[in-house]
């Protein structure tokens, strides 16, 4: 399999596609070749409330510093569980793969998606797999939909944020959309630029442990820091004030984003929080954070308000609008 | 000198003398300064007894609206002021000083604010209660009123927060004071302009109108052009949304009131970095120069103005799909850091400014522009484009000359010259319209004066200014145009 390239013929129903999943997407996750036979997973859940989300992953190039798109979409649908409170425990993920796709690079990410799995406890409880004609999709594409379990009295939502509430960050943001600029613009950086993609649910557990009385929980994805904000500040009817100075962003990004033109604050991330607390525990939260290895980086950035806008006190004193992504990168001031 | 003196007492822009004890900081390295009388009573007293002149500034942070109350003024200007000289009256309104510059005897508004606004503005034909937002800097609002327009006094750059909240706060406050909430609104067809962005949220009428469309609008606007006017309009400054996807600024436009067709352009050229391009002009000489004669050229020549690192992702980034822009204003600050030696831009047009400053009265011929027919344009494409390589050539050829000043006017003379040869071709194919120009570069007066040598009857803005302060009011009339169903023909 690992010399071949994917063929129409792979995502034909017929043997071809039964020997893709049964060498490649069985065998990545050491299940046994009966476990492809039934379309569907019989799952037996409890009762009480689930979350349930989807997701679809293109990234470009598949593989990138610090990842593949296999555990881009592990992480990224546990982190869509995680950020409503709930404990990822399925996943389903379909396949769409173009024709003259590597077979080793298949199964490269197929055994990354794996590994990401079994680490999160996630189970890929079914699949699919179709292929498109060479030229009809980039590579590969994984669309992915989850299920997790909520633990009773959690309910984190922008409606519960309150004036004054405290925003964290979890880490540096911006690492994720750096890493995929490098990797795409084949630049040969001093410092490489790893991407954060990773499973957030355990540091969620422990922020909610530390803190119950979280208002509000998100993975920052497409659209940066900048978008979640904006985001959850709008689904309030409120506003925020944060301190540029207080935003973690790695020097090696800035860096970057100084060469490209990029704004960090709109760079994709694949493995931070933002989170919203009343201010008299922001404290706990952070230290919570620090305490695990995926929040070391946590920083208090910022505060809900009354206003309507979302507001970026810069270094230099000057305060900016921050607002949701346009295109990018489209130049203001030109 | 009627300027300096009159009512309005703007700041006026005035060639230093040689030998001056003025400290260069005051002119930046330029060979300009701001000079202006006693605007009130309060600074006829105080000028009266320090009896000679002093330096100022504006009391706001910069790119910050001016501040008007003690609290926090005091409070935004500690660590910049070191003492404050205060009196009692409580301050309504903010207002900043206008300035104004010449070019021959031709003046040239460049910020329209204290005595100058909000005076109203002679419209053309009849127009609806419509709302002008301007662009993103130096904006100024417009309504429209029956036979005129209000144009309101300079706000600044909406970057800046205080800016747009002082912008929200004039949109309010202009209409109510002139007789009624706006019937429909007109802004800039930008995306994501904070006034733009403003505008669509309002529910009322709205009329997007192109960016460099706007400007030669405002020009016809104050020539007293009728509604069925088209003239060919040259619109020349550093940005604007354009419709082919690329950042304009370089234009040849037939223009209505109400539609424009794009004639010509200059080629386009990649903006590395989008904004970072608009802040170090090297970057646009690097995109100029690979683009005339390779990577080789261009280590050669920019090679001390980058490090190697930097210099590689760059011409990365040369490689891939770069945003594209045809602005004069760009290729202004190309070739002042090929001329110059301009790496970045310290303020807004720091190396336009120097360039125009440098000018001998000598101009080094350049060799002219090429012209390219654009034989199958994409959409928003305009029919032949202005090819500026062989100067990027020529200039390359010549560094080391130390003669910067007879090269400066060169350039200046050979942009001109291209217009001059694009309107021919121009007339040559369609019908002879009046020539007018707009936009930002047209605050170069070295640049109006080689226009106007060539260009006998070329129509200029007048009582507004060619930059983005004079967009507001093109808006409202070209709003007009476009809306005028709706509005059922106006008031």
């Amino acid at each position: 399999m690992a010399k071949e390239r994917i063929r129409l013929a792979h995502g034909n129903g017929g043997r071809w596609t039964r020997e893709l999943v049964e060498n490649i997407f069985l065998a990545a996750q050491g299940k046994d070749p009966e476990a492809a036979f039934a379309d569907a997973a019989s799952l037996d859940l409890k009762g009480g409330a689930w979350a349930f989300t989807c997701d679809g992953f293109v990234v470009s190039p598949p593989v990138f510093p610090g990842g593949t798109i296999g555990s881009l979409a592990i992480h990224g649908t546990c982190n869509d569980l995680a950020a409503l409170g709930a404990l990822p425990r399925f996943a389903s993920a379909s396949f769409i793969l173009e024709e003259g796709l590597q077979g080793d690079l298949l199964e490269k990410i197929a055994c990354d998606m794996a590994k990401a799995a079994k680490d999160a406890k996630i189970e890929l409880a079914t699949g699919d797999t179709k292929v498109v004609e060479r030229g009809k999709g980039d590579q590969i594409f994984i669309c992915m939909s989850g299920l997790g379990e909520i633990p009773g009295g959690r309910s984190l939502s922008p409606l519960r944020v309150r004036d004054g509430d405290a925003w964290l960050v979890s880490g540096p943001v911006g690492d994720h959309g750096a890493a995929i600029l490098a990797a795409r613009g084949d630049f040969a950086l001093d410092v490489p630029i790893l991407s954060d993609s990773a499973n957030l649910s355990p540091l969620v557990e422990v922020i909610l442990g530390a803190v119950p009385e979280t208002r509000f929980i998100r993975d920052v994805t497409r659209g940066g820091l900048a978008q979640v904000i904006v985001e959850a500040c709008r689904a309030r009817g409120g506003g925020a004030i944060l301190e540029e100075g207080e935003i973690p962003i790695r020097e090696e990004v800035e860096g970057l984003c100084d060469i490209l033109g990029f704004d960090p604050l709109h760079l994709a991330c694949e493995g931070r929080l933002v989170v919203c607390v009343p201010a008299g525990s922001a404290q706990a939260a952070l230290d919570a954070m620090r305490g695990h290895p995926l929040g070391s980086g946590a920083a208090h950035i910022g505060r809900a308000t009354a206003g309507t806008e979302v507001i970026l006190r810069t270094r230099v004193g000057g305060e900016r609008l921050l607002d949701e992504l346009e295109e990018d990168p489209v130049p203001r001031i030109c | 000198m009627e300027r300096l003196v009159d009512a309005a007492r703007p700041i006026l822009i005035l060639q230093m003398r040689e030998g001056t004890d003025l400290a260069p900081e005051v002119g930046m390295g330029l060979p300009w300064v701001g000079a202006y009388l006693p605007t009130t009573a309060f600074h006829l007293k105080l000028m009266d007894s320090i009896g000679r002149a002093v330096v100022s500034t504006s009391g706001n942070a910069s790119g910050e609206p001016i501040l008007t109350s003690l609290d926090a003024g005091m409070a935004r200007l500690h660590g910049i002021a070191d003492g404050y000289l205060l009196h009692d009256r409580p301050i309504l309104r903010g207002v900043d000083d206008s300035v104004v510059r010449f070019s021959g005897r031709h003046e040239i508004v460049l910020r329209r604010a204290r005595g100058l606004a909000p005076l109203p503005v002679k419209a053309p034909f009849e127009v609806a209660r419509i709302l002008g937002v301007g662009g993103h800097q130096k904006v100024a609002l417009a309504l429209g009123m029956g036979d005129r327009v209000a144009v309101g006094p300079h706000i600044g750059d909406l970057e800046s927060r205080q800016t747009f909240r002082e912008f929200v706060r004039q949109a309010a406050d202009l209409p109510l004071l002139l007789g009624g909430k706006p019937e429909a609104v007109a802004c800039d067809l930008h995306p994501s302009y904070a006034s733009s962005r403003w505008s669509r949220d309002l529910g009322l009428p709205l009329a997007e109108i192109q960016h460099h469309h706007a400007h030669i609008v405002a020009v016809m606007g104050e020539a007293g052009l009728d509604a069925g006017a088209h003239v060919l309009g040259i619109a020349w400054d550093g940005t604007g949304w354009g419709r082919d996807g690329r950042i304009w600024g370089g234009e040849f436009l037939r223009c209505g009131y109400g539609a424009f067709e794009r004639l010509a352009a200059f080629l386009p050229f990649a903006l590395l970095g989008g904004e970072k391009a608009a802040e170090e002009p090297r970057r646009v000489a690097l995109a100029l120069c690979h683009r005339a004669s390779g990577r080789d050229i261009v280590s050669d020549v920019l090679g001390k103005v980058f490090d190697n690192k930097e210099l590689q992702m760059l011409f990365k980034m040369l490689e891939g799909k770069s945003l594209e822009s045809t602005a004069a204003g760009r290729l202004f600050d190309g070739f002042s850091c090929l001329i110059l030696g301009c790496t970045h831009n310290r303020y807004e047009g720091e190396g336009p400014m120097r360039l125009e400053a440098a000018c001998s009265s000598e101009a080094e011929t350049f060799p002219p522009a090429e012209f390219i027919e654009n034989f199958e344009p994409k959409e928003g494409e305009p029919e032949f484009w202005i090819d500026w390589r062989p100067w990027v050539r020529f200039v390359i050829e010549r560094r080391g000359d130390r003669d910067v000043g007879r090269l400066a006017a060169g350039f200046h003379e050979a942009m001109a010259e291209a217009a001059w040869i694009a309107v021919e071709r121009i007339r040559a194919r369609r019908e002879d319209i009046p020539l007018a120009a707009g936009g930002g570069c047209f605050q170069n007066a070295r640049l109006v004066q080689a226009f106007r040598s060539r260009f006998p009857g070329l129509l200029l803005a007048q009582a507004l200014p060619p930059n983005d302060g004079g967009l507001s009011y093109g808006q409202v009339l070209a709003g007009q145009a476009m809306l005028h169903r709706a509005l059922q023909g106006g008031s």
